[in-house]
C-alpha cells in the first residue's frame, strides 16, 4: 500500500482508464479520505460534463424530420435552393431590362422624328409657291407621293395663276393663250 | 430515391444521438450541436457513394462530425477576429442550458455549470477538446478514440491528462454534494 497521498496523475489515471490502474492506487484510495475527496471532485466534474452533453430533452423525431427536409431541399435545383438570391437576381434583371428598353425606345423615337422631318423638308422643296400649302395637307393627311398629282388637281386655280406668271417667259408658241381662250 | 431516403431515415435514427453528443461535447452549445448534426447527415447523404466500408458507418459519421466541428470552430474564431461576433457569448449559453428543473436555485446552478463548462471547453486546445468530448461526453474507450482520431493510445491519454489538469484548475469550486 502507498503511504504518500496520490498524485494528480494517479487520480486522473483512475478516471481515464479505471480498468488499467494499479491495485495499490485503489487500496490507498479506499483508506485515504483526502485522496477520496480529490478523486470525487474530478469524478463529479466528468459526471456533470456527461450529463450536460446528454441533454435529454431533445425531440429526436422532430430533428430527424428537419434532417430529411434539408436532404429534400438539397435534391432541388440549386437556383431554387437560393430563393432570396434568385429573387434578387431576377429583380435586378427586370430593372436593367426596363432601363435598357426605355433607352432604346426613346432613341428610336428621336430617329423616327428626324427622318420624318427630313422627308417633310424634301417634299416641300419639291414644290413651289402656293402648292406648298396643299403639299403640307397632303403630308398631314397621309397621302402617298404617287397619289400627289391627283390630289393636287383639287387646286387647279392656283395652277392657272402659276401658268399666268410663266406666260411672259416660256409661252413662246402661244399655247397658254390658246388654252385660256378655250377656258373662256 | 424514396427507398434511399427510408434507409437513410433508419441510419439517422440509429446515429443522431451519438453525433449530437460528440458535437455537444466539443462545442458545449445545444443549438450549434444540432446544426452540426444536421450538416453531418447532409454530408453523409451526399457522399454516401464514396463510403468504402473500411470502417463502420458510425466511425465514418463521427469522423465527419469532428471535421465539421473543427471547421465550425475555425470559422467562429475568424468571425471573432474580424469583430463580427462578440467575444463573450455567455448569454447564449445560459439560454441553451436545459432548464427542466422546477427549483429556481437548481436552475441557476445548472446555468452556472453550463457557463463554466463552456469556458472550460474553450480553454482546451485542438485535440484535447476532441479527446475529452469523446471520452467523457460519449464514453468511448481509449482504444476507440485512438482509432477514431487516428493517433496512438498514449497520445490520447496525454491529451486527457492535460484536459483533466485544466479542469482541476478551472473547477476548484465545482463540487457535487
Amino acid at each position: 500500500m502507498k503511504d504518500k497521498h496520490l498524485t494528480d496523475k494517479e487520480i486522473f489515471s483512475i478516471i481515464i482508464e479505471p480498468e488499467a490502474s494499479e491495485r495499490e492506487i485503489y487500496s490507498h484510495l479506499e483508506k485515504c479520505a483526502l485522496c477520496q475527496k480529490r478523486f470525487n471532485k474530478i469524478k463529479a466534474f466528468t459526471g456533470v460534463f456527461h450529463e450536460y452533453v446528454e441533454q435529454g430533452d431533445i425531440n429526436w423525431t422532430e430533428e430527424k424530420q428537419k434532417i430529411l427536409a434539408s436532404i429534400s431541399e438539397q435534391d432541388r435545383p440549386s437556383f431554387l435552393r437560393w430563393k432570396w438570391a434568385t429573387a434578387f437576381t431576377f429583380a435586378c434583371l427586370i430593372l436593367v431590362s426596363v432601363f435598357l428598353f426605355k433607352q432604346f425606345y426613346y432613341n428610336n423615337e428621336v430617329l423616327i422624328s428626324e427622318r420624318d422631318l427630313l422627308e417633310e423638308i424634301q417634299i416641300v422643296t419639291d414644290f413651289k409657291g402656293n402648292v406648298e400649302f396643299s403639299q403640307s395637307i397632303l403630308y398631314l393627311s397621309g397621302y402617298e407621293p404617287e397619289e400627289s398629282n391627283s390630289f393636287l388637281n383639287l387646286f387647279l386655280p392656283m395652277e392657272e395663276d402659276y401658268n399666268e406668271k410663266e406666260d411672259f417667259t416660256d409661252d413662246i408658241f402661244g399655247i397658254t393663250a390658246f388654252k385660256r381662250s378655250i377656258h373662256a | 430515391m424514396n427507398d434511399n431516403r427510408a434507409a437513410f431515415g433508419k441510419l439517422i435514427n440509429d446515429h443522431q444521438n451519438k453525433i449530437f453528443h460528440v458535437a455537444m461535447g466539443m462545442l458545449g452549445n445545444r443549438d450549434e450541436a444540432l446544426d452540426i448534426t444536421q450538416e453531418v447527415f447532409l454530408k453523409a447523404f451526399k457522399s454516401y457513394n464514396d463510403f468504402r466500408f473500411n470502417s463502420s458507418f458510425e466511425t465514418w459519421l463521427i469522423r465527419i462530425t469532428i471535421n465539421k466541428v473543427k471547421d465550425y470552430i475555425r470559422k467562429e474564431k475568424l468571425k471573432r477576429f474580424l469583430f463580427l461576433k462578440p467575444e463573450n457569448s455567455t448569454e447564449k449559453i445560459i439560454t441553451m442550458v436545459k432548464d427542466n428543473n422546477p427549483s429556481p436555485h437548481e436552475n441557476l446552478e445548472q446555468k452556472q455549470i453550463g457557463v463554466k463548462l463552456k469556458s472550460f471547453q474553450e480553454s482546451l486546445k485542438g485535440r484535447e477538446r476532441e479527446v475529452f468530448a469523446l471520452r467523457f461526453g460519449c464514453e468511448y474507450s481509449i482504444k476507440d478514440i485512438s482509432a477514431l482520431i487516428g493517433i496512438g493510445q498514449s497520445s490520447v491519454k496525454t491529451y486527457l491528462y492535460r484536459a483533466l489538469d485544466k479542469a482541476k484548475r478551472n473547477f476548484k469550486d465545482l463540487e457535487k454534494p
